[in-house]
């Protein structure tokens, strides 16, 4: 029993000796990598890598460095670009707590299937990353702009896009599993967010561009980027990406403005549900799209305009048929590009899958070119706000 | 290899000759006991040579009788016994009120007679015929009373030494409850749980262990609660000690507990008489040992080390909050450090970006890997509090300034210890005092180091690892024969009721069932039911 006792504990004195931790990373040894931009190089990739100073960011005693630096690599592979990055880093780039991968405007047109290969495939990247895509030339560019307010850039760009997603509809926020589920569906295709610098590019990396309000150059989010397969191919506009938001659900609150005699009325959706319905019409398929919203009235600038139950009712079909009229613009604008980022095809696979055997051949060229698509809006508009009736009204003539 | 066979012969011939020293042992047990001679310089002389002429013994002889020919002699403890009984009662006694008896005594009956049916004074007089009972009985605080002329002696019970007043326990500290503490007289202690169960079946028996110290220990059972099995146990255990000295509960635990090699206590143990009480209630066994203020307390399970005797005093609803609180802390106190240094070396993944930045921002500039850091403070603070324990009571403060100030600021500002570290080690400290049970506790603080030692080689499976490794220990635990883990392991549902949490107590109408396995149902109270309060005014008008 002793003999044995002595033994264990033996053993597990060597424990540590044994193992050597060998997989074992202090936290002063790693390069926290949360940003990277991906471009296309002549041959292969280059990478840009955005890596934190922790010391300056939650540091005790804060020196006037930056927050963040970057380092480029260029390689045959992402792979090897990453790994070449240690030749100018300090320590070893850890890729767990990435949030950002920004994709050239070349290399999105190029295609990016091969390049998410890597990031789906190593064991250190997740997969809860935001995916953009760069309307600068250059993708890097974008990780060399310093924010103020938070001092990461990469994490103001996390947060933005989730903010924005959930209160302004024209952005959309794309994780990697989300993008790579989306590209190896039949009858879909993906979008993703780009991202600018808006101002003088100059100051973008150096201190300067947070010693001042306001920053010389920011960093922005806009519109949506139309894939097909794996290549971008157009860019939608403001209005066309908030109209793919509502087509596709992805609406939790935005606003909607609408013109009136003297100015403008503005609502705030609350609640927005899409409902897709697949028919079959002289055996071609057609698809029916029903788009809910719930509103309150935000901001009124009308003349005479009383909010009584019959102009609300006005206010909610002229909304409606505004709505529908943006919807059938974007799908109009993915046709001309021939590609159905909708998922309109995929729904018809749910719905009437042995029509969509006979369909799926060429389905962006042909089918969704010429898919009949009938867009309904409702409106129904529930609150007015604290006051009833705008006093401008009142006080006026 | 030579040396080796030496030193095992070595080994073997100690051990014959602690056989044979064993035999001589026996044989002088077993001889037959000298008895007091009728001569009472000749038992004076024995007595005074057996005992090494000790300074403290005090013999005074006198001529009593109405013609003062009759030789007695007193002998004590000087000490040991009460002065004043001794003197005032016991000498008066003899030297006048005898007189009375001795007109009287119109019989012409032996001395011993008279004294025992007339003149003694005093409740428990026992007869001693022969030499080393007398002398067991003086050295424990008996006065013995010789006749010359006679081979019989009286002891009579005049114990009475300086001991310490009932306090209030310095450990198990309760807000609401009891403030008496058990003290270092046996006798006191056994009065103090008589005093809170005054049942017939309240039974005590009591041996005396330690070849030279001969201390008395007292079990106490409730009769007809008791399983029996478990009573026999603990007999039976108690009987085969064979030691010179018992001084306290903890050696005497080693020497009747089930498993040796496991860090966590198989015995209770309390300086409380209520929790005394109710563990006997619960048809455990509690043993009383002279001279210590802890009782033991068997069979024990785990879950009573995180239970305090005011879980029972408080509404039903904090007790279990606090209950569960205890649990938390007894793996906090487990696991923090160990958890720490696995999720910093191993799984930076796991943390939210922005607390492993505030975290690398903190090791930046320190020159030790997390887990050295870690034993480092850890070990630094057992020093700390071993120091503190230890200490004189006057230069107490002197601790916490060194320590406090000197040892975590000065560290942290050095550089050699981070800020998180710090934390760490307070968080892990000040759970580990809410354990209520020390011997708990400090099994805690001793494997903590061998989770760190896990967690620095394998990250947080080695925790895992660890985790298990130690909950297939704890259910191979027995304590007495019963199963540690119960009621959790073999599950109970009636046990539940009391052990993570509490339950009113209307609802724990049941012992539990692993210890008083025969009648494990108490007499049910149902729960209040009180008349609504329509009915109270109709009564009261």
């Amino acid at each position: 029993m002793r003999k044995k006792l002595v033994l264990i504990l033996f053993f597990l004195v060597l424990l540590p000796v044994l193992s050597g931790c060998w997989d074992k990373k202090e936290l002063n040894e790693l390069a926290i990598l949360t940003g990277l931009a991906i471009d296309q190089a002549e041959e292969g990739y280059r990478v840009t890598a955005q890596i934190l100073n922790p010391a300056e960011i939650a540091g005790e005693a804060q020196t006037n460095r930056v927050a963040v630096s970057t380092y480029e690599a260029t390689g045959d592979s992402l792979f090897e670009a990453i790994r070449k990055i240690t030749d100018s880093s300090p320590r070893k780039l850890y890729l767990a707590h990435l949030r950002i991968v920004v994709l050239g405007k070349q290399l999105a047109e190029q295609g990016i299937e091969d390049t998410l290969d890597f990031l789906s495939r190593d064991h250190e990247v997740r997969t809860d990353f935001f995916l953009l895509v760069s309307e600068e030339k250059d993708a890097s560019s974008i990780l060399k702009v310093l924010t103020p307010i938070d001092k990461i850039p990469t994490n103001k760009l996390y947060q933005s896009i989730e903010s924005s997603q959930k209160n302004w509809a024209p952005t959309l926020g794309v994780k990697l599993d989300q993008l790579i589920s989306t590209l190896i569906s039949e009858g879909n295709n993906p979008v993703l967010t780009g991202v600018y610098i808006e101002g003088d590019t100059e100051f973008g990396g150096s201190l300067q561009n947070v010693e001042r309000i306001p920053s010389p150059s920011l960093l922005k989010l806009q519109n949506l980027a139309a894939f097909k397969g794996d290549k971008l191919v157009g860019w939608l506009t403001e209005s066309e990406s908030k109209a793919y938001n509502y087509l596709t659900d992805n609406v939790t609150n935005t606003v909607a403005v609408q013109s009136c005699t003297g100015g403008n009325v503005t609502i705030e959706i609350n609640n927005s549900a899409t409902d897709i319905k697949v028919v079959e019409e002289n055996g071609q398929p057609k698809v029916k799209v029903t788009l809910t919203s719930e509103a309150a009235i935000g901001e009124v600038q009308c003349e005479n305009q009383f909010l009584d139950e019959r102009t609300i009712n006005e206010l909610e079909a002229s909304f409606a048929k505004k709505k529908e009229k943006m919807s059938l613009d974007t799908i109009e604008t993915a046709k001309k590009w021939q590609t159905d980022i909708f998922g309109f095809g995929e729904k018809i696979y749910q719905q009437k899958p042995k029509l969509w055997q006979r369909v799926k051949e060429n389905w962006d060229e042909e089918g969704f070119v010429n898919l009949e698509v009938d867009v309904k809006a409702e409106f129904n508009i529930k609150r007015t706000g604290t006051i009833g009736e705008s006093f401008q009204s009142d006080g006026e003539d | 290899m030579k040396k080796g066979i030496q030193l095992r012969r070595v080994k073997v011939q100690k051990k014959q000759q602690q056989k044979e020293q064993q035999q001589n042992n026996t044989d002088k047990k077993n001889k037959t006991p000298i008895p007091l001679s009728t001569n009472i310089d000749q038992n004076i002389q024995t007595i005074k040579q057996d005992l090494g002429n000790s300074a403290d013994i005090v013999i005074r002889k006198m001529n009593i009788g109405s013609s003062g020919n009759d030789q007695i002699a007193i002998c004590y403890t000087n000490g040991l016994v009460d002065t004043k009984t001794v003197q005032n009662v016991i000498i008066k006694t003899l030297l006048v009120d005898i007189r009375e008896a001795y007109l009287q005594n119109e019989n012409k009956s032996k001395l011993s007679e008279l004294f025992e049916n007339h003149t003694l004074p005093g409740g428990e007089i026992t007869k001693v015929t022969d030499l080393d009972n007398s002398k067991h009985d003086l050295l424990s605080g008996n006065t013995i009373l010789l006749i010359n002329g006679e081979s019989v002696g009286f002891s009579i019970d005049t114990k009475g030494w300086a001991s310490r007043s009932i306090e209030e326990p310095s450990t198990q500290t309760v807000v609401r409850g009891p403030k008496e503490g058990f003290v270092e007289s046996l006798r006191t202690n056994t009065a103090l749980v008589r005093r809170k169960i005054k049942s017939e079946d309240l039974w005590i028996e009591q041996i005396q262990i330690g070849q030279k110290t001969k201390t008395d220990i007292a079990i106490l059972y409730m009769n007809g609660i008791v399983n029996q099995k478990i009573l026999d146990e603990v007999k039976t255990r108690l009987k085969r000690v064979q030691v010179d000295g018992i001084f306290e509960g903890g050696s005497l635990e080693e020497l009747i507990q089930d498993e040796t090699f496991t860090p966590f206590p198989t015995i209770y143990n309390t300086e409380r008489p209520d929790s005394a009480a109710s563990n006997l209630l619960e048809g455990r066994v509690v043993i009383i040992i002279d001279g210590t203020p802890f009782a033991l307390v068997a069979p024990a399970l785990f879950v009573q080390f995180l239970q305090s005797s005011e879980d029972y005093y408080q509404r039903a609803d904090m007790a279990s909050f606090l209950r569960l609180l205890r649990f938390v802390a007894f793996m906090l106190a487990l696991l923090i450090p160990s958890s720490y240094i696995a999720v910093t070396t191993f799984h930076q993944d796991m943390l939210p970006t922005t607390l492993l930045v505030s975290l690398a921002a903190q090791r930046e500039g320190v020159p030790f890997p997390a887990f050295i850091e870690a034993l480092l403070m850890e070990i630094v603070f057992e020093i700390l509090r071993e120091a503190g324990v230890r200490m004189p009571r006057a230069i107490g403060s002197a601790i916490s300034i060194v320590g406090a100030l000197v040892l975590g600021q000065a560290a942290v500002d050095a550089g050699i210890v981070s800020n998180v570290m710090v934390i760490v080690v307070s968080i892990t400290a000040i759970s580990s005092f809410v354990i209520p049970e020390y011997n708990l506790a400090i099994a805690v603080r001793l494997l903590r180091f061998f989770f760190m030692l896990l967690a620095a080689s394998f990250g947080m499976f080695g925790i895992i690892i660890g985790l298990i490794m130690m909950v297939i220990h704890l259910t191979s635990l027995r304590s007495f024969g019963v199963p540690y883990l119960s009621p959790m392991a073999p599950f109970n549902k009636e046990g539940q009721k009391d052990s993570l949490i509490r339950l009113p107590q209307w609802a724990l109408f049941s012992r539990p069932k692993m210890i008083a396995q025969d009648d494990y149902i108490r007499e049910e109270t149902p729960a209040p039911e009180p008349k609504n309060s329509e009915d109270l005014k109709g009564e009261g008008e």
